[in-house]
């Protein structure tokens, strides 16, 4: 009995070795491919998925933001900015900030990830819509914001400083009805 | 060469030579105190992230999603109710895990909730959020509930003994997966020129969006920057490697504790500099742990001895905290 519980253990303490692994191994060759079959099945369903790639291959230079801009029926428009990790307190950053940075730089800026724009826009719609109740809107519009760390070889930014101006581009627009 | 039998004698001793729980069930009250505290600070997101008016419908979510995955919402809804009762029950599992009540029934309901949560919008959260998946799914065949726990209190109250002793594979397959993160990263790191050339701590720390706390002076030295980035590189390298030596264990726990710390001071990202103290933990060896828990249980006793309650009350705390 001790045997046998000792095989299905070890047993899966390799199924979790092949997890760990997964990210290193050319899985368009056949037999890999054969093997992580059932391995992706399983971690697809916990979402495990171990690439372990903080700041690799190098950090990220870019700082990203968004907004949207709604216009309404009437010709006047407003607009609103997710929240911005930055402009939050260190409380802040921890109940949401960071969900939103995630969110923003890795999500739905992304032409791959376009299936998110438009709940993005309607849930941004939301936000204004909460001080516009009196007015119909038309459109959403969603604005992406980003600025590129300068290279160190143009001058050292001092740690903490804001960047100035940020870079703004149009990528979708919701229409309400 | 290493012979078959030789092997499988060192995997067996490895994985399965019996050791004190009373590590794995320090790492349970650390875990579960963590996730609560998550659990608390995620409250406020209902309505942004798990409800209905969420920044991604569930029906977006289930698009996407076009393969078996773990996500009671797809069962259940997204309405407000299901969201709040969800985190009550996951709380409510979270804390029984923490003080070691039905254990593992609590650990596998807290996965289960947990998994769902995460799952409900996958692409609001990071690594901090993987390796709480990897090791809580590993939390659940561990014998975490053996010591430390209402389980183990309510056992002796029937004259019975949870096993203090055993196999330690779940604690070994932890410690792999803390290598691993590092090593990984480590790897990929290698791959970046900036980090060869000792400027990937000031990009890093230059996006305004992760920037914590100010660091003055520290942050604006190329050459303590470019320390900073290598120091980075062989601490990694060394939490992934040299940590399984008896000689360089407790210097490097301590040495990640600081390095995670200092993280936590410099970067936001909620959860992930904690998450890796808490695991680190499982790197002092279970007798060492046992040996503090002791120490602390006996001064305890001490104290409930000298105390003037009564003797039968006595007797009774005693035996819960044998």
């Amino acid at each position: 009995m001790v045997k046998v519980k000792k095989f299905f253990i070890s047993a899966f303490i390799v199924f979790n070795f092949l997890i760990m692994a997964r990210v290193h191994l050319p899985l368009d060759v056949k037999f890999f491919s054969t093997l992580y079959a059932p391995v992706d099945t399983y971690t697809r369903f916990f979402s495990t998925f171990q690439d372990w790639m903080m700041f690799a291959p190098n950090p990220s230079r870019t700082n990203y933001e968004l907004s949207a801009e709604i216009e309404f029926t009437d010709g006047s428009r407003d607009s609103w900015s997710f929240p911005k990790a930055s402009e939050l307190s260190i409380v802040g950053k921890y109940f949401y900030g960071e969900r939103y940075r995630k969110f923003i730089s890795e999500g739905v800026r992304k032409h791959e990830n376009n299936f998110m724009w438009k709940d993005t826009a309607r849930f941004a719609l939301r936000m204004i819509g909460e001080t516009h109740y009196n007015k119909i809107p038309s459109k959403v519009h969603l604005y992406r914001h980003w600025e590129d760390v300068p290279l160190l070889s143009d001058g050292m930014r001092t740690h903490g400083t804001r960047p100035d101006k940020l870079s703004k581009f149009r990528f979708f627009t919701h229409e309400v009805m | 060469m290493l012979s078959y039998k030789t092997f499988l004698n060192r995997w067996d001793r490895f994985f399965f030579r019996p050791e004190p729980v009373e590590g794995i069930a320090v790492f349970r009250m650390i875990w579960c105190f963590l996730l609560l505290m998550y659990l608390f600070l995620d409250i406020g997101n209902i309505n942004d992230f798990y409800g209905p008016k969420a920044i991604l419908s569930l029906k977006t979510i289930k698009d996407q999603f076009n393969y078996p995955h773990m996500n009671l919402f797809h069962l259940f809804g997204d309405s407000i109710g299901v969201v709040t009762l969800m985190m009550w029950i996951y709380g409510l599992a979270l804390f029984c895990g923490l003080i070691g009540f039905r254990t593992r029934t609590a650990l596998v309901v807290a996965l289960v909730c947990m998994v769902s949560f995460h799952q409900r919008n996958i692409w609001l959260l990071s690594s901090s959020e993987v390796l709480m998946r990897s090791i809580m799914i590993l939390m659940v065949f561990s014998p975490a509930g053996n010591a430390l726990s209402v389980d183990s209190m309510l056992a002796r109250l029937n004259s019975k003994q949870l096993p203090r002793d055993c196999s330690p594979w779940v604690v070994r397959l932890i410690q792999i997966q803390i290598s691993v993160v590092y090593l990984w990263t480590f790897w990929h790191k290698l791959k970046g020129d900036q980090w060869i050339d000792g400027t990937a701590v000031y990009y890093a720390t230059r996006l305004s969006n992760m920037t914590n706390l100010p660091v003055p002076i520290l942050l604006d030295n190329l050459f303590l920057i470019k320390l900073m980035t290598w120091g980075t590189l062989i601490l990694e390298f060394s939490l992934g490697t040299l940590v399984w030596f008896k000689e360089f264990r407790k210097p490097l726990i301590f040495a990640g504790v600081f390095f995670h710390l200092g993280i936590e001071y410099m970067m936001s990202i909620p959860f992930f500099e904690l998450i890796m103290i808490a695991l680190l933990i499982n790197f002092f060896s279970p007798i060492e742990i046992r040996d503090y828990v002791m120490g602390y249980v006996a001064r305890v006793k001490e104290v409930i001895r000298s105390s003037t309650i009564t003797d039968d009350l006595k007797s009774r705390i005693l035996i819960l905290l044998n």
